[in-house]
């Protein structure tokens, strides 16, 4: 496996909101300015960095993205961008919130754009009635005022069922 | 493995893909995934909730905005006879096609090639030309919107207006109308700025205190809009700013800089003329030229703090000689003037042009584009005032929901620019001529009724003239009652001589009228006037009986007291405009005098025809232009009708000789008394209308029919009706009961203004 880090064993360890611990090699856990950070501002690598927010599952596949970057090289461009589009194919929209506020928390920008992108395409055709059942929002509008909000914004429904 | 929502619960459940609490996800990771969206999803999520709501209309719209390339100008091309079309040069090769269609089918009158006059950051600043008052819609072309701004009935004239946007710092823009001309004013008699805010939907008046006292020059019908002050050029040469978040706008006029031209006279009036405004990069600049050149400067530290001009490029029309297109421009100088025409908004690129040529040269690179060449014959109009840069912008318009008096009226909205009079109406007969324009007998092809059509020609030179007519028209429009003619409608038609656009004057020029523009006024037609009424008396040698003469007095009375009640003072009241229809009703017309209170004081100015004159308040006959005409005017006058229904003169020798008795005091000994008081000499000493109406005069002759009845009840409220009147009244009343059906509802009014609340 081909890396610039200098030191390829040494790893730490990072523990999830349930208690489940990752064992990362340092050069994956850099992807994460979050963790980049903390390493240079050397908060005890050897111990267990505990992640409070993110559960054992999410983190996985946090971790899992992350890797694949890291060993990567920056030529291999299309093959990244092909298994970002297939890490995410099959998910659905509650591993992709989390997935989205864990890449938030642990400061991987290519992580939360690929997320939020596929949480966008996901809704942009879906009616707004949908949207709001997908991210729980209360519609506190009345039967009228939606519909003059709706009017005011008629140009935008143009061409949408 | 325990799988865990992040609200703790439902993680997994695959009934349900996701139980998200939306509250949990902090607003950056929101604006996160909804900037990921396409502009229209994004916009339709507007519906998903308040919340959603705003943060898409106050964070997304401005966000969108701030990175939307610039897409094309807005520009005015004359064709060579001269008529002028809106037209659209985009940027990029593609696209643009259609631009000028996507707001100007939203118009709800005929567009024409002047109607745009501010782009302002995606929106547009439209007006309605042939509206009187004023007309103005906003539209954004990217919204398909186009919302009425709420006409305020002072607005009788277009000079000049701007729109200020910023969607960066706000999402609602402001409207500025002149209100009184900036040449004429004075420093007693300051320039007047009417502002529109979308957040209050408002008109709000602002007097400008100049500082210096730069009064009586004219303003360049051009502005810049940048961080909330409004900048403009003056004539006098300098640049006035004008903050429109502060109370009182804080007007300050900074002297433009200097052009000195060698072997030249230091400044002439042609020179501002050529100057152009702009904004780029949050700093104004100013362009001029000297010789083949032209110079920029920006403002540095702003208006607030008496700002400095600073010379920040010198292009040379030589500089674009490399350029092939370039020595186009050095060798047609100095025919052909190489004008500043915008800037671009985030970067360092100059749009000038020719007439024929609009193209971009980058201040950096000398880079040189051309971006859009016009067909042969056609020229750009004034590109330095009307080449507007656009951006496109998704701010929704908000409908002002607010009802203005003046919605009723058909006016502005039914008014056409084709000629509807020589379509839609045969000329029957002429009906008469008087000092505001002729009046045709016209058959309406539609309906195939009679109507009275008002010519008037629209004077160019004669100051004040076209507010004067357009006066009638407000007056007439807001007019809704049993004893003034009922107004049908009004148009405008432009002749097709267009007067050659000129740069030279403020905006006030560009708007002006051609020589040929005729007002339209539709009127029901009153075949009798009460002159004739009289003379057909007097030739049959009959006495109208006092029933009707109070009754006619009452009418007119009534009538007036109306007028009065919209603040109109109808100046011109005579029995050759005063009418009586078929039913023996009165009804009042002409109201080419009519004053509002706005301008009290130019009644004067015009006197209308002898007879006329001989109705007129001793007040309104002074020249003296200080003079302030009041409502009481219009008493004097009811006075000198009330005497001519009383006494029926035999000969016009005679009212004239008797009138001019009245006039200087002299009462006959049988004269009736409320006459010493209509007919007193001091306005104040004269009674209102209401006064006159609660007078114990014999209205107990006044007769009643079904519209009088059915009216009756609008009156109600708000005229105090004389105890024995309105007893009267209900007996009459009573007696049509079984034949109206209004009659109970009006007898159970009188019966309220009789009982619990006796007269004073």
């Amino acid at each position: 496996m081909a890396s610039s880090i200098e030191n390829n064993n040494e790893k730490l360890t990072l523990k999830s909101s349930d208690g489940e611990e990752f064992l990362v090699e340092k050069h994956v856990a850099l992807q994460s300015t979050l963790l980049q950070n903390m390493l240079d501002s050397d908060c005890s690598s050897a111990d267990v960095i505990p992640l409070p927010k993110i559960d054992a599952r999410t983190l996985a596949l946090v971790l899992g993205y992350c890797k694949k970057h890291a060993d990567a090289s920056s030529s291999k461009q299309g093959e990244l961008n092909s298994f970002d589009s297939e890490f995410l194919k099959d998910m659905d929209m509650g591993a992709l919130f989390n997935l989205v506020l864990a890449a938030n928390f642990m400061e991987i920008k290519g992580l939360l754009d690929i997320a939020a992108q596929k949480i966008a395409d996901t809704i942009k055709d879906k009616p707004h009635q949908e949207v709001r059942e997908i991210f729980h929002v209360e519609n506190d509008y009345t039967p009228e005022e939606e519909a003059a909000v709706r009017e005011e914004n008629r140009w935008a429904f143009e061409g949408f069922p | 493995m325990s799988l865990n929502c992040c609200c703790g619960s439902c993680y997994g459940n695959n009934e349900r893909p996701c139980c998200f609490d939306w509250s949990k996800l902090p607003d950056d990771l929101m604006v996160q995934i909804l900037c990921h969206l396409p502009e229209k999803p994004l916009i339709q999520f507007k519906c998903v909730s308040k919340a959603w709501y705003f943060l898409i209309s106050n964070v997304f719209v401005p966000r969108i905005f701030a990175f939307m390339p610039l897409s094309g100008f807005l520009f005015r091309w004359m064709a060579p006879d001269y008529k002028y079309t809106m037209d659209y040069a985009p940027l990029d090769d593609n696209g643009g096609e259609g631009f000028v269609e996507s707001y100007s089918t939203l118009l709800p009158f005929p567009h024409t090639g002047k109607d745009v006059l501010d782009c302002c950051n995606g929106l547009l600043l439209v007006v309605n030309r042939s509206s009187v008052p004023v007309e103005y819609y906003v539209c954004n072309p990217a919204t398909k919107q186009c919302v009425p701004i709420p006409v305020s009935p002072m607005h009788l004239k277009f000079m000049y207006a701007k729109l200020a946007f910023n969607p960066l710092k706000s999402t609602n823009y402001k409207i500025v109308h002149l209100a009184r001309s900036a040449a004429i004013a004075s420093v007693t008699h300051p320039p007047e700025l009417d502002v529109f805010s979308s957040d209050t939907g408002k008109w709000v008046k602002h007097l400008v205190l100049l500082e210096p006292e730069l009064y009586g020059f004219k303003w360049i019908a051009h502005s810049v809009y940048l961080d909330g002050v409004l900048y403009l050029l003056s004539c006098a040469m300098y640049l006035l700013c004008f903050n429109l978040k502060a109370d009182n706008l804080n007007a300050q006029a900074i002297k433009l800089p200097e052009i000195v031209r060698p072997g030249k006279f230091p400044v002439d009036r042609t020179t501002i003329l050529r100057g152009f405004l702009g904004a780029s990069k949050e700093f104004l600049y100013y362009a001029n030229h000297i010789e083949s050149a032209v110079l920029v400067w920006s403002l540095e530290q702003g208006c607030c703090k008496g700002g400095q001009w600073i010379l920040k490029h010198n292009i040379c029309v030589d500089d674009l000689a490399p350029h092939s297109q370039g020595r186009i421009f050095s060798s047609c100088y100095p025919l052909l003037r190489l004008m500043p025409y915008a800037l671009h908004p985030t970067s360092d690129v100059i749009f000038l042009g020719i007439p024929s040529m609009l193209f971009s040269y980058h201040l950096k690179t000398n880079q040189f584009k051309v971006i859009h060449k016009l067909e042969y014959g056609r020229a750009i109009i004034d590109g330095q005032y009307c080449v507007f840069p656009y951006s496109r912008c998704l701010l929704a318009l908000h409908n002002f929901t607010q009802r203005n008096i003046l919605d009723r009226s058909p006016l502005g909205s039914e008014l056409v620019m084709s000629s509807r009079y020589s379509t839609n109406y045969k000329e029957l007969k002429e009906l008469g001529k008087g000092s505001f324009g002729t009046v045709f007998l016209c058959k309406n092809l539609l309906d195939n009724k009679n109507y009275a059509v008002r010519k008037i020609p629209i004077k160019d030179g004669l100051d004040g003239h076209r507010e004067k007519v357009l006066r009638e028209v407000l007056a007439l429009s807001t007019m809704d009652h049993r004893h003034v003619v009922r107004y049908v409608q009004a148009w405008i038609e432009d002749g097709y001589t267009v007067k050659q656009y000129s740069s030279e004057e403020e905006s006030t020029s560009e708007d002006s009228v051609k020589a040929n523009t005729t007002l339209y006024i539709q009127m029901k037609f009153c075949p009798r006037t009460l002159d004739g009424l009289l003379e057909s008396c007097r030739d049959s040698n009959t006495v109208l009986d006092k029933r009707r003469v109070w009754r006619y007095f009452r009418q007119i009375v009534e009538g007036v007291h109306h007028i009065h009640k919209q603040s109109f003072v109808h100046q011109n009241l005579s029995r050759f405009n005063i009418f009586v229809d078929e039913n023996e009703n009165i009804l009042i017309g002409d109201f080419g005098l009519a004053t509002f209170p706005q301008d009290r004081s130019c009644g004067v100015a015009i006197i209308g025809d002898a007879d006329n004159i001989l109705y007129m308040a001793p007040e309104l006959k002074e020249k003296d232009a200080q003079v302030v005409v009041s409502d009481k005017a219009d008493i004097f006058s009811i006075g000198l009708l009330l005497c001519d229904l009383l006494y029926q003169f035999a000969t016009d020798g005679e009212r004239i000789s008797v009138f001019g008795e009245l006039r200087m005091g002299k009462f006959p000994e049988s004269a009736e008394p409320i006459l010493k008081d209509l007919l007193a000499s001091t306005p104040l000493a004269r009674p209102s209308t209401s006064e006159i109406l609660r007078r114990p005069l014999p209205w107990g002759e006044v007769g009643l029919d079904y519209d009088y009845v059915r009216q009756l009840g609008d009156d109600m409220r708000t005229l105090h009706l004389d105890y024995n009147y309105v007893r009267h009244l209900e007996d009459n009343v009573r007696t049509l009961q079984p034949q109206v059906a209004e009659a109970t509802v009006v007898i159970e009014r009188l019966e309220n203004l009789l009982f619990p609340r006796p007269l004073e």
